[in-house]
């Protein structure tokens, strides 16, 4: 008799579950694992002349990996995704900081100005910066006004364009989750270590940022790793030397038709991203649970 | 601790200013009459008005709309439906199903654009409008699912419990609990979804094919080939116009609830 | 009605972890219950077998004579005040209020008579169109109580009524249930942690351990004559006194030695054979110091050391050591004991009467 109970209940629990999981399970199998498996079954399969697969099986697209060209351009997207997601920790620990202190009725407004750029549509906040940057734009002229740069020259198409335009438009990412850890911090904390004699920028070092170091490994994932993948920004702003691994896939699948050495190229691509994404959040996962136990 | 203020509050005020920057000189450009924006000529509306006579642009316009108008609806029930999924259940299933919902939040677009390009052609759909319109459900459904999902962590599930011993039936406890309470995330996910889907430009890029160009290709290939900048600037204004209000709408929307 | 509400043999397991241990109470109509115990005692898993969001393992549950066992929550004629109140945070105070008659179909004009006459009964009329954010606790006690009660329910059942309300509004509280109560005769089953608020709200008590009910009774009964150590420590202050039985006697008497104490005659509270461990309970109120030695007709004496002294106002608490346990001793400074003769450090003669003292079985169980 109460076994059965169970059982029944345990059996229109299960298909409660089923039905609430398979449209969106359905959907994001057909649409995504799929497609993503697609691309990894292709990497496996030789070019076809014309610009499209053939019939072969090899493991030749997978060297690319190994071309000269592809790790300088591997190296640039790591360095240029690092050096970026610093500048934005750099940026965004202190406005976190600033942010959390002010009484709340500032915070608000603040949080609401950081968040606006944030969900402007990219592609424009992309291309003011080129308006900016181009050869009759404004920062152009105030450059060659103090002299930064010559008269033919433009901070259009090279690296230290495409580091700014990513900085600006993954900066906001940078915020929002140093922002969520400096306002649960317990600043309590900091008037404790001054009284045991710390300095102001001791205790900020030692104390706060440790504290608030999930928030850091938040923001840290939200800003490598896209930034990793990028292609819009060295597309816009970014010249030949720019490139990024986005761009060289965009390049093989488009221009030169080599879909198998583009899939290759993103296989690749979207394993290192999901490996470097899992270890971050990972160490962001035990940055907290260590800080709760604490 | 006053000189980590000032070194702080700085910092903050000129990164806010790098923020804006950009836009407001945008902006301003929009009513300049200069075509490059170099230097200011004078105030005109003569690039709105160009706007509004540009039929590529315009056409572009409908579409972009149109598809967001068809994808936020499809994508805000999906992502909806995972939520209640992954926050009442914790089986196998739901592992595997939070993966499916995660990854699409962390793959970087040319990856999932280029995946969508080759199974549209593979499978024979084709590219074109619908298949702009499967893209766009795909990535905002993690979107809504992941907003939708914080909401039902805040919520107060021994409020079912009160309406069911109260006499409600399933349904009831659903119309009149449920629903009410987490129809402000329902509906600030479905704003993300819609907003998302209007400023898609990478993966449409990839799955649009000739002639069916939306609104940001269209700018795309405005800037690439340097034409009609200024019109660009105009666009760009009332988009950024556009966003600051349902920017505006979202907040009030997600504004977490305070215990009494 | 004797047999109101009743557990028949109630058992709710989870894997090898009984929660509810073949449970058997039976609540009379109209009368207040508690069910107290520790936090795991498994009391807010019976109320919620009792309302209906959890189901037995084995066992029936009996409203009226009807089987209501398998019964859904929104079917059976019981409802629930939540410990955390769960009022509807988009809805007004009146609207909670109808909430029930709303969904159970009720025209317009009976709700709106039904919801008025609630409101007077809590006294809340004037705040009818706030929303819960803008109410107190006490407020919002009163609305979720109102909220259950419109419905006519058989039973109503509250989860820890007192445990969210600081000690002043608590103190109101248990005043206003009593008056409700009284107004509206319905059965309440309330679950508490708490003896004192178990003591002032019950008709009876059921005293719960680890899943099974330790003793059944009214407040006094349960203080005055605990069936088990776990509920003399559980309800009030006692101390436990370890012994043993000498011997068996007649009439249910046996000769009890307690370390420290010279042999005394008592009525255990339950059958111990001759040589058992025992533990003795003796209330500190019933426990007397005096710097001469009484006499020793009919009552338990022993030399000891005053150790401390804990001047409460009302009343004094002593610490006494006799061999080697600490007994507590308290006196009220009523009339005939206004000033304190007895001082820390002194040698004094502690004394009580073999009646107040119970001997319990020997556990190492004990709240």
């Amino acid at each position: 008799m109460e076994v059965n109970r169970d059982s029944k209940a345990r059996r229109s629990l299960v298909s409660a579950e089923w039905w609430l999981t398979l449209p969106s399970f359905g959907w994001l199998l057909v649409f995504f694992v799929i497609p993503s498996l697609i691309i990894l079954v292709i990497s496996f399969r030789t070019p076809d002349v014309t610009g499209g697969v053939g019939d072969g099986w090899t493991l030749a697209n997978w060297s690319a990996w190994l071309h000269p060209d592809v790790r300088m351009l591997s190296l640039r997207t790591v360095w240029v995704s690092a050096v970026a997601t610093v500048i934005c920790l750099a940026l965004a620990v202190p406005m976190a900081w600033f942010m959390a202190r002010w009484s709340p009725a500032w915070r608000g407004t603040l949080l609401l100005l950081v968040i606006i750029p944030f969900w402007t549509n990219f592609l424009i906040r992309i291309f003011a910066w080129k308006v900016l940057l181009n050869h009759d734009g404004l920062l152009t002229r105030i450059a060659r006004m103090i002299g930064i740069i010559g008269d033919g020259d433009s901070l259009l198409y090279n690296p230290g364009a495409v580091l700014l335009v990513l900085v600006y438009t993954h900066l906001p990412f940078a915020i929002l989750p140093l922002y969520a850890a400096a306002e649960k911090f317990d600043f309590s904390l900091l008037d404790a270590a001054r009284d045991l004699g710390a300095s102001a920028s001791r205790a900020f070092f030692s104390v706060f940022v440790p504290g608030i170091g999930a928030g850091i490994g938040a923001a840290a994932l939200m800003v490598f790793v896209p930034a990793l993948g990028c292609y819009l920004i060295p597309d816009i702003v970014g010249g030949h030397e720019s490139d990024m691994l986005g761009n060289r896939i965009a390049q093989r699948a488009f221009s030169d038709r080599n879909l198998p050495e583009a899939s290759a190229l993103a296989s690749g691509l979207a394993l290192a991203v999901i490996l470097i994404a899992a270890v971050l959040w990972r160490l962001q996962r035990t940055a907290a649970t260590s800080k709760s136990a604490a | 601790m006053n000189q980590r203020r000032t070194f702080s509050g700085t910092v903050t005020v000129l990164v806010l200013l790098f923020f804006y920057a950009p836009l407001i000189v945008l902006v301003a450009n929009s009513f300049n009459a200069s075509r490059f924006g170099g230097t200011w000529e004078g105030v005109t509306l003569h690039w709105y008005s160009d706007l509004a006579r540009n039929r590529e642009v315009m056409e572009a316009f409908e579409r972009t709309l149109t598809i967001a108008l068809w994808s936020t609806p499809v994508a805000t029930l999906l992502g909806t439906l995972a939520a209640f999924a992954l926050h009442r259940f914790h089986s196998r299933l739901q592992s595997v199903h939070l993966v499916f919902v995660q990854l699409p939040l962390v793959l970087p677009e040319v990856l999932m654009g280029f995946s969508l390009l080759l199974f549209f052609v593979a499978t024979g759909w084709g590219l074109g409008m619908t298949a702009i319109w499967a893209s766009h459900v795909t990535f905002c459904v993690s979107f809504v699912a992941m907003i939708v999902l914080a909401r039902l962590q805040d919520f107060d599930f021994t409020l079912l419990d009160a309406a069911r011993d109260l006499g409600a039936t399933g349904w009831q406890t659903a119309w009149r609990v449920l629903l009410p309470l987490l129809w402000p995330g329902i509906l600030a996910g479905a704003l993300l979804a819609f907003t998302l889907s209007i400023d898609d430009f990478v993966i449409t890029f990839f799955v649009s094919g000739p002639g069916t160009t939306t609104l940001p290709v269209q700018i795309y290939s405005m800037m690439k080939t340097s034409r009609s900048l200024p019109v660009i600037n105009a666009l760009s204004a009332l988009l950024l116009l556009v966003t600051i209000i349902l920017v505006a709408i979202s907040q009030r929307l997600t504004r977490p609830s305070r215990p009494s | 009605m004797e047999h109101f509400l009743e557990f028949d043999d109630v058992t709710r397991s989870f894997g090898a972890v009984h929660a509810v241990d073949h449970v058997s109470i039976s609540i009379r109509q109209g009368e207040v219950f508690g069910l107290l115990g520790p936090s795991g005692c498994g009391k807010t898993t019976l109320l919620r077998l009792a309302a209906g969001f959890d189901q037995p393992t084995s066992g029936r549950i009996l409203l009226n004579g009807r089987d209501i066992t398998a019964l859904p929550p929104n079917k059976r004629p019981v409802n629930t005040v939540f410990q955390n109140y769960a009022l509807f945070p988009h809805l007004s105070v009146w609207e909670n209020i109808a909430f029930g008659l709303r969904v159970a179909g009720r025209s317009k004009a009976e709700i709106k008579t039904e919801v008025s006459r609630m409101l007077g009964l809590i006294q809340l009329e004037a705040h009818a169109d706030k929303k819960p954010a803008q109410i107190s606790g006490g407020q919002k006690q009163r609305v979720a109580i109102a909220r259950a009660l419109i419905n006519k329910p058989e039973v109503l059942l509250l989860d820890e009524p007192l445990a969210a309300l600081d000690l002043k509004l608590r103190q109101r509280m248990l005043l206003e249930l009593n008056k409700i109560h009284e107004e509206v005769g319905t059965t309440f089953v309330f679950v508490t942690h708490d003896q004192g608020e178990a003591m002032s709200l019950s008709n009876r008590i059921a005293v719960m351990n680890h899943g099974r009910v330790e003793q059944l009774g009214t407040p006094h009964e349960i203080y005055t004559a605990p069936s088990t150590s776990f509920v003399a420590s559980f309800i009030g202050d006692t101390n436990f006194i370890p012994g043993k039985i000498a011997a068996a006697g007649p009439n249910d008497r046996a000769t009890v030695e307690a370390s420290g104490f010279p042999a005394f005659d008592a009525v255990p509270q339950k059958q111990f054979p001759a040589g058992a461990a025992v533990l003795i309970s003796v209330r500190p109120e019933k426990i007397s110091l005096s710097a001469e030695r009484p006499p020793d007709v009919g009552l338990v004496v022993s030399r000891c050391q005053v150790e401390d002294v804990i001047y409460l106002g009302s009343e004094s608490r002593y610490a006494a050591r006799v061999g080697d346990h600490r007994i507590w001793a308290a006196r009220l400074h009523d009339r005939d004991h206004s000033s304190d003769s007895i001082r820390k450090g002194q040698d004094a003669w502690l004394h009580f009467s073999p009646d107040d003292a119970l001997v319990l079985e020997a556990v190492t169980d004990k709240a």
